[in-house]
């Protein structure tokens, strides 16, 4: 008896809250199907997939008209991204230690505030949340050496 | 580096396609999980996470057009570092990320660099 006085507490008092945690996706395909397949049957339509034409045909890796589990396997590397190729038109001059570095010119990635007009009228855009300002490399020659890191966040 | 050499040299980030998009053929699931962009600004928008993600508020970071033409240029996909001289001219070309990404080789080249200007 004694000792079931004692438990009393525990079962009056509510279990502590247990910390939220997000489970961690199973596989890339899980969080495509997540997202795109909206009749669960496994696999995405043209019709479920809502990026562009050029998106779906690269996923649709055996072009059957769906994109399945199969077809993120047989994916290509990004210089095959929207159906270039090297032969294309728009070849590049490709970089290389003693030659001029290619130019480019590029919007440069800087948080600005929206003006209070643009908060009135709440039609905030890329230019009213990005400067639009751009960095050209060859503006640099002749004052400052530049040290380019290429990459992305994943 | 940057703290290093940030007075006499440009380091600039140049943000390209995802390495490991959850829509690519090698996906990583423990980390940021984004799918490679369709206009430059959901790019750009990936490049603003990335800048607050990894705290890059500090250096210049420009992110290159959808038709990844800098990237395609350089040769930079998935990373990889450079040095332009101040002549132009590429002083600098590191192998390919992430196995050749090698900070230490581009600290030895601006060093150089930055020798061969004050001579």
């Amino acid at each position: 008896m004694l000792t079931s006085f004692l438990l009393l507490p525990l079962l009056i008092q509510d279990p502590p809250p247990k910390p939220v945690q997000e489970p961690e996706p199973k596989s890339a395909w899980q969080l495509l199907t997540d997202k795109y397949d909206a009749d669960k049957d496994g696999k995405i339509s043209r019709a479920e997939y809502s990026k562009d034409d050029k998106y779906f045909v690269r996923l649709d890796a055996d072009q059957n008209g769906f994109i399945e589990a199969s077809d993120l396997k047989k994916l290509g590397r990004p210089k095959d991204f929207r159906g270039k190729t090297e032969d294309e038109k728009d070849k590049v001059v490709i970089a290389a230690a003693g030659m001029v570095a290619p130019d480019f010119t590029l919007r440069v990635l800087e948080k600005a505030k929206p003006s209070p007009a643009k908060k009135i009228n709440k039609k905030v855009g890329l230019d009213d949340l990005f400067k639009p300002k751009t960095f050209q490399l060859s503006g640099l020659k002749g004052k400052k050496p530049v040290a380019l890191i290429f990459g992305s966040y994943t | 580096m940057r703290k290093k050499y940030g007075k006499d040299v440009e380091f600039v980030v140049v943000y390209i396609a995802e390495a490991h998009a959850i829509d690519s053929a090698w996906p990583m699931l423990k980390g940021p999980l984004l799918e490679e962009p369709e206009t430059l600004a959901e790019r750009m928008a990936n490049a603003g996470k990335c800048a607050v993600g990894l705290e890059l508020k500090d250096f210049l970071t420009v992110v290159d057009g959808i038709d990844d033409r800098v990237m395609r240029s350089y040769q930079a996909w998935p990373d990889r570092l450079y040095l332009v001289g101040v002549d132009g001219k590429v002083a600098y070309k590191g192998g390919k990320g992430p196995f050749d990404f090698k900070p230490e080789q581009l600290d030895a080249a601006i060093a150089k660099e930055l020798a061969a200007i004050e001579d």
